[in-house]
């Protein structure tokens, strides 16, 4: 499986990379895009199964890059990580398509309980 | 609009530290307030509800930015030493620590309120317009804190609402 991280922080990525192994992600192949547009090209080539993505990125935005794969017709499975979860942003993303969003900072339980299911439903 | 008037507990701010940076984190109140100005070594934080009207203010001396956005990425604590004695950041260290200060946004949050917002992320010595220094001479409240961060060192934090 591809798992594909977006976030505009370089650091945000790797740490996101270094949870998803010491949640027991890491045989996966995870790929990272620096925002929306960088990923709507990353997946141009291989689809991914999975996009963690940020929320607020320069370029295109997190919701921006949803919206753009759904009217595409593409239903790759879509979470949020980001650093603002309020019931309605949480609202937005659902209504979206995204399967959940997990708050910056977050913990190796967060991202098994978020993923889990996601990844071998 | 939300404003800024929540100071969190010493507990939430190491906590933060800790998820983020996957190590042991302390921080206790320090015994002596800190006298921060523009002029101050470090990273000042900026939040409020919109970019013109800034409710709060996160600042870090340069041991604790430094430590902080170092362990961010694993860069080991020898590597920053040297800003350390400088006063100034890297830009790298910076960019890292930036992030941190960008997470710390929800110690701000108040439930039932729109979530506050990092307005700006400024490496100091830097310029602060008179509003924001006269916050941190008389803040309505303040938290000031020491903070150790496991295999790095320790630094202040300081913690102002208006």
């Amino acid at each position: 499986m591809k798992i594909l991280v977006v976030d505009d922080s370089k650091a945000m990525r790797m740490i996101v990379m270094r949870t998803l192994r010491q949640a027991g992600f890491g045989e996966h192949t995870i790929e990272e895009a620096g925002n929306g547009v960088e990923a709507l090209k990353n997946i141009e080539g291989t689809p991914a199964d999975l996009i963690l993505c940020d929320w607020n990125m320069p370029e295109m935005n997190g919701i921006d890059l949803l919206k753009k794969l759904r009217e595409a017709g593409n239903g790759v499975k879509f979470g949020f990580v980001t650093s603002e979860g309020n019931p309605e942003m949480r609202q937005i993303a659902t209504d979206a398509g995204a399967a959940f969003l997990i708050t910056k900072p977050f913990t190796v339980d967060a991202f098994q309980s978020a993923l889990q299911p996601v990844l071998t439903g | 609009m939300a404003s800024v008037h929540n100071i969190p507990a010493p507990d939430a701010v190491a906590r933060l530290f800790n998820d983020l940076l996957g190590r042991r984190v302390i921080a206790k109140k320090s015994a002596v307030k800190q006298a921060v100005t523009p002029r101050s070594a470090g990273a000042f934080g900026l939040y409020g509800p919109t970019d013109e009207q800034i409710d709060g203010i996160v600042f870090c001396d340069v041991a604790l930015a430094c430590y902080a956005g170092a362990a961010l990425s694993l860069i080991p604590a020898a590597t920053v030493q040297p800003s350390i004695r400088a006063g100034k950041m890297a830009d790298g260290t910076f960019e890292n620590f930036s992030e941190v200060l960008n997470i710390a946004r929800g110690w701000f949050d108040t439930p039932g309120q729109a979530p506050v917002k990092l307005r700006r992320c400024l490496p100091s010595p830097c310029e602060l317009p008179k509003e924001l220094i006269a916050m941190l001479i008389k803040p309505a409240e303040r938290l000031d804190l020491d903070i150790e961060i496991d295999g790095y060192g320790a630094g202040k934090m300081l913690l102002v609402v208006k």
